[in-house]
């Protein structure tokens, strides 16, 4: 029987998502079945409040990116997105657009809380969902998989929760890694399906390293989808991590120097 | 704020303009009141205020160690001067006046305000051995001891009568100063019993009863980290951390938690936690990011430091750097926007001497991490 699959998008234009639906797209065959795109609209109050707070007027930079004005092609975390997509053969476009090329459904909602949205994702009939981006995601919405929510995490569970990943766990002197985990109501706190560590390059960059995160967490993905049903996935114990947050410009300075440390050695 | 990256502190760099800014600042609010205290603030519609005795008890120091560190005469020698001018100010009974100084017809005894004084005084007995220091900072803690009710409050001579606020912790650290570097063992005892008088006001929720300038309101991050400041400082200068320290890591935590989630740190919170959000009160991201700092020194846990760092990083973006009226360049506003509720339009002194301190630490962490990557990355 063929498991029927939920991407919860965050964004309508997003690289990493786009890789994830043609991976997605690709394991047909082998019995994963893409039921459609949820795709949570970024123009809420709170996003745009949380923008301002966030990037300062640097805010309207972000709502031009997030509108298609600018590329970003000098940000080398979307260039290696784009040079995998190039090398898998899939062209840039938005999300609605692959979907709509394939004869996916595609649908956004306002938020993934209230009672019309989840009932939006209900129609779906998904058994599974694969997160990609939108948003804390709160019981209702989780009660709505029987197979669960499945999300990629850029560092090591359960050492490394939350936010920027890559660069706490160069901070910390981990080697960065991504996770594959199923979502609880925690912040990163369910339980562990795989992990793999993400090759380094001398010539890396923070970005670049996030960058090939994203690549090698859809890669996890892929491997690990078929054959979901074989795999025991293991405790996650949050009292043994930290939850850690946004990284300032001042310790990814440092948390760089660390990674040139690491690829040097 | 751009990371320097070129020097050999890395990010610690950038922070030498904004504090030397800070302290320029600082002398010239000391210039406006004819060189006696620190003038309480820069008002954007009225100019400078008049000297206000509370807070040039603590720029002291302040000013002092940024004369070490940036090897300035004019910084110590206000310090000095300042130091001898609150001298001048001392009662015979021992306390210092409240509100800013408007001469001694209109002075009445502070208790909160003499607490503040004493680490100008602690600092001046240090670095001048100079005995009027001493002997006036003997007074102090004796009067303030005596003033202390047996359950260790301080209830006469306050802000609001009878209201004995969780603050007053600001209060017992001057008084671990008194006991540490003077060897004052009565300031000991007196800091220890308002201590614990303080952590009684302590909810299950972390949060303090009576931690604003009024019973009942939501009280300023000022108040806040005053009382959470005072209590680790003491914890640390005491060697009393089980008792006085590790009860703070819960509230410093959800403040924590509250300005990585919401990317800045709310001007107030009622006891509930509740935030007021529409404007930021600088001086408590200041002081918050010291209080912060103290829990990374303790448990090396970066988390502390990012957070330190966030708050700052906001607060210097607000610092004026090029302004059209020259009296604000440098200086930092109560609040942010400038016309927020927390001395909406001013630049208080304090908030400047929290910020000195705050950066100067954040600096030294900053380059002690880098210095650490640098030689690992060297030996690879």
């Amino acid at each position: 029987m063929p498991r029927r699959i939920l991407v919860l998008a965050g964004r309508r234009r997003s690289l990493a998502t786009l890789l994830l639906l043609r991976e997605l797209w690709a394991l047909h065959p082998q019995h994963i079945h893409l039921q459609g795109v949820a795709c949570r609209s970024e123009w809420s109050t709170a996003r745009i409040r949380e923008w301002s707070r966030r990037f300062g007027n640097g805010m309207w930079r972000k709502v031009a990116g997030e509108l298609g004005l600018t590329g970003g092609d000098a940000d080398p975390e979307q260039q290696q997105l784009r040079e995998q997509l190039k090398r898998i053969g899939q062209p840039e476009c938005s999300i609605a657009e692959f979907c709509g090329e394939r004869g996916i459904p595609f649908r956004m909602v306002r938020d993934l809380e209230q009672p019309a949205s989840l009932a939006a994702v209900r129609a779906f009939d998904a058994t599974q969902a694969v997160y990609s981006g939108a948003g804390i995601l709160r019981k209702g919405l989780l009660d709505c998989f029987p197979d669960g929510v499945l999300n990629l995490h850029c560092g090591p569970l359960p050492a490394v929760r939350g936010m920027n990943g890559v660069e706490w766990s160069l901070f910390l002197g981990l080697p960065p890694m991504v996770t594959l985990h199923y979502i609880d109501c925690g912040i990163d706190t369910g339980p562990i399906l795989a992990e793999r560590r993400i090759p380094l390059l001398r010539s890396d960059t923070l970005a670049h390293v996030r960058g090939r995160s994203i690549i090698t967490g859809i890669e996890l993905l892929r491997d690990v989808l078929p054959k979901l049903h074989d795999v025991s996935p293991r405790a996650n114990p949050s009292a043994s991590g930290r939850q850690y947050f946004q990284m300032t410009d001042s310790l990814k300075a440092i948390a760089s120097e660390r990674l040139h440390v690491l690829v040097a050695g | 704020m751009t990371t320097a990256l070129t020097d050999s502190r890395g990010p610690a760099a950038v922070w030498d303009a904004p504090i030397r800014d800070a302290c320029d600042w600082l002398v010239r609010s000391y210039e406006a009141t004819g060189r006696r205290g620190s003038a309480a603030h820069y008002s954007v519609v009225a100019g400078w205020s008049a000297a206000y005795p509370e807070t040039t008890g603590y720029i002291v120091p302040t000013l002092w160690r940024a004369a070490d560190r940036f090897g300035n005469r004019d910084y110590a020698a206000a310090a000095e001067n300042m130091a001898e001018w609150l001298v001048s100010l001392q009662s015979p009974e021992g306390w210092f006046p409240g509100g800013v100084w408007r001469g001694q017809t209109s002075a009445s005894p502070s208790v909160f305000n003499t607490g503040q004084i004493l680490f100008g005084l602690v600092e001046a007995v240090q670095r001048t051995r100079d005995p009027r220091f001493a002997t006036s900072l003997k007074k102090a803690v004796e009067w303030l001891a005596r003033e202390q009710d047996a359950d260790g409050r301080w209830r006469r001579h306050a802000y609001h009568t009878s209201f004995s606020p969780s603050y007053y912790a600001h209060v017992c650290w001057p008084l671990s100063r008194a006991a540490r570097i003077s060897g004052i063992e009565l300031a000991e005892r007196t800091a220890i019993q308002g201590l614990r008088a303080v952590l009684q006001d302590q909810l299950p929720n972390g949060a303090f009863s009576g931690w604003g300038f009024a019973p009942g309101k939501p009280a300023f991050t000022h108040t806040i980290a005053y009382t959470l400041q005072g209590c680790v400082e003491s914890a640390l200068l005491l060697g009393r951390w089980d008792e006085f320290g590790q009860p703070i890591e819960k509230p410093a935590m959800r403040l924590l938690r509250s300005l990585e989630l919401s990317k800045q740190l709310a001007g107030a919170f009622d006891e509930q936690w509740k935030p007021v959000r529409w404007y930021v009160c600088l001086t408590g991201n200041c002081q918050m990011a010291s209080v912060w700092m103290r829990y990374y020194e303790r448990t090396q846990d970066a988390r502390w430091l990012n957070a330190a760092d966030r708050a700052l990083e906001f607060v210097c973006s607000r610092q004026p750097k090029r302004p059209w009226l020259s009296a604000c360049r440098g200086g930092i506003a109560g609040s942010s926007p400038l016309f927020g509720r927390y001395l909406m339009g001013r630049y208080p002194n304090w908030a400047a001497k929290f910020y000195i301190d705050a950066a100067s630490d954040l600096q030294q962490h900053l380059a002690a991490l880098w210095a650490e990557s640098a030689a690992h990355r060297q030996a690879a």
